[in-house]
């Protein structure tokens, strides 16, 4: 009997540490993805899915996406060492948000009142720079500082940068630099006509500011294009090439700043430089006869640009839903373009590129060929389909670099 | 002025007195300043709804009137009288109510002329076949029979089965799907356009637009 006990005993401290170990197997086994895709399916549900690899196979979103059905998680997010962040529409907070074991989690919150997020800047390790307006009526440009490890913030506040005055009656803020201890913030006045409409000012603005005391020094303005950038929580607009000179390019098209009589360009600010550098502007619509949004850079000069064609389109009802977007390899210094191979592409403003050494990974959703990452060398022009989003995929809304190893 | 259910029933067996019955009958033949309900919507036609209202009143007198005869005709047909004037009373209060029951469930007629005034409030309404949410300051003449909508300002729409909208100015009939959400703005000024977005799709609309609509339904 009391050896009967002792075996019992035994053997449930043996199925104890069995289960232990089995535990721990499990969340060593909890591999970390290299890239996440954002996807709107057709019955309107948004899925997030991770994935090691971009270069081949077939992913279904209903079948191993994670549903985003239960948190307020849309695709203007910022995405980095596998965790999502985004400010809350409804509510005046800042989150971080995780995938574990096939669902999103919350991780941490930090306040964020009367703001709408706009832009978004990484500064060393886990610091990072979030720019945008005061939602209660778009008229300042704000910022919050923050850690993102540990979701603490270090500084907020308003950027002393004019408020729209006369005919203007909001401000959108689309660029966001930093040289050292200098910032630069791109933006713009909107003049609301109706509900409906609105137009922008003609004049691209840069604001100069010393960091960390944020205390401006300069505006600079422009009148070659206006509308610089965007909102890059939802698509890139800007980068610097291998010497350190900044590009970012302005939307005057219908889909952001609705100044259609104006061309997309790309402006520079020289490595070193403190202005727009006057003698640079790479007019795009001129060739392309049409206006580009979203721009990447490859390396050696060259650069991806997405854009639109008038042609496909009526209007802003069918912007996003007509497949009608074209690819063009862009060289910086030669200012000379190459439309590139690929199917006619749908929605609006997307982060649909990642580079990687010499490679573009490109999500095309396209209304005819199904919903690909088409794999880009920009060295050799090769061109090729690699991973494919099947089920009820209706857009690949973004692709993300997850993790970096 | 308040008219009690006694005093129409003393009016109808002729015991008023002379200023009850001017009361009474001042109710019955006059338009109540206090009865709002009963005004009718701008481009609402006014005839025909008293024309349903009297076909609503004379089914039930016919109905009244088939009823097998007494004996006494005298005594009946006095009974019939009387019953004629309390039934028609009776259809015209469920026509009335009927009325009020539909203003205040927000079930409104096909036609429909709808303003919220507000500059913060949301306005909503449901049809049989989708539910609408008017942003503030938005004005909407909406007709259910032809799915004509004509408005100025921002609208939701939710339908709960697949419809064919037409809005006012934009010469195309739109399919809007079951179980999604429309958002519909339009101004109505020189160069204006209407814009017609699947809430999924709000990002892709210009930030601007979407600062108005998160201003207007917090969306």
């Amino acid at each position: 009997m009391i050896k009967s006990a002792k075996r019992a005993v035994l053997f449930i401290n043996l199925l104890i540490l069995i289960l232990l170990i089995t535990s721990c197997r499990d969340q060593s086994r909890q591999v970390k993805n290299k890239y996440s895709l954002f996807i709107l399916a057709k019955n309107g549900k948004n899925y997030l899915m991770e994935t090691n690899s971009l270069a081949g196979g077939k992913l279904i979103p209903e079948e191993t996406g994670v549903s985003l059905e239960k948190v307020e998680l849309d695709r203007d997010i910022i995405v980095k060492d596998g965790f999502y962040y985004r400010k809350e529409w409804k509510k005046p907070l800042f989150t971080k948000y995780k995938i574990n074991n096939g669902v999103i989690e919350k991780v941490a919150a930090v306040a964020a009142a009367d703001f709408s997020l706009e832009n978004f800047y990484w500064l060393s390790g886990d610091t990072l720079l979030l720019i945008g307006n005061n939602d209660s009526d778009f008229k300042k440009i704000k910022f919050i500082l923050l850690k993102t490890e540990k979701m603490i913030v270090l500084d907020s506040g308003d950027l002393t940068i004019p408020r729209p005055s006369g005919k203007y009656t909001s401000i959108a803020n689309g660029i966001v630099e930093m040289r050292k201890n200098k910032l630069f913030i791109g933006y713009t006045y909107h003049q609301q006509l109706s509900s409906s409409n609105y137009t922008t000012s003609d004049t691209t603005y840069m604001a100069e500011f010393r960091y960390p005391e944020m205390q401006l020094l300069h505006i600079d303005k422009d009148t070659r294009s206006t509308y610089p950038g965007g909102l890059n929580t939802v698509q890139n607009y800007s980068f610097n090439d291998e010497l350190h000179n900044f590009y970012f390019m302005t939307c005057p098209g219908i889909a952001l700043g609705n100044r259609p009589d104006r061309p997309t360009g790309i402006f520079r600010i020289k490595a070193g430089e403190e202005a727009i550098d006057k003698e640079y502007f790479f007019n795009l619509s001129a060739p392309i006869k049409n206006h580009s949004y979203g721009m990447w850079y490859l390396g050696d000069g060259k650069a991806l640009v997405r854009s639109e064609r008038k042609d496909l389109f009526k209007g802003l009802n069918d912007h996003y839903s007509t497949a009608h977007f074209e690819f063009y390899l862009i060289d910086l210094n030669g200012k000379v373009l190459q439309k590139l191979n690929l199917p006619l592409d749908k929605g609006t403003r997307r982060a649909c590129v990642i580079v990687a050494g010499d490679t573009a990974y490109i999500a095309v959703n396209s209304s005819k060929a199904g919903n690909f990452i088409w794999i880009y060398n920009y060295k050799t022009g090769s061109l090729k389909k690699g991973l494919e989003l099947g089920g009820s995929t209706d857009f690949i809304m973004r692709i993300d670099q997850l993790n970096n190893f | 002025m308040k008219i009690s259910n006694a005093l129409i029933e003393k009016y109808h067996h002729h015991q008023c007195s002379a200023e009850e019955r001017e009361m009474v009958e001042q109710w019955l033949f006059s338009v109540d300043d206090e009865s709002e309900e009963l005004q009718l919507p701008a481009r609402e036609d006014k005839l025909l709804h008293k024309q349903m209202m009297w076909d609503d009143i004379k089914s039930v007198m016919i109905s009244t009137a088939v009823q097998p005869q007494p004996d006494d005709k005298k005594r009946y047909s006095m009974l019939n009288w009387k019953s004629g004037i309390a039934a028609s009373l009776l259809a015209g209060i469920i026509v009335l109510g009927g009325y009020r029951f539909y203003s205040k469930r927000n079930h409104p007629l096909p036609l429909t002329y709808i303003t919220n005034s507000s500059t913060v409030k949301v306005k909503n309404i449901a049809y049989n076949t989708y539910t609408v949410s008017l942003g503030p300051m938005t004005k909407a003449t909406i007709n259910n029979l032809t799915g004509l909508i004509d408005f100025t300002g921002s609208l939701l729409i939710s339908p709960k089965e697949d419809v064919l909208i037409t809005f006012e100015g934009s010469n195309e009939q739109m399919m809007l799907k079951m179980g999604q959400t429309y958002v519909v703005l339009s101004g109505k000024t020189v160069n204006d356009r209407i814009i017609v977005v699947n809430e999924r799709n709000i990002n892709d609309l210009p930030p601007v637009i979407q600062q108005q609509l998160l201003q207007h339904f917090n969306i």
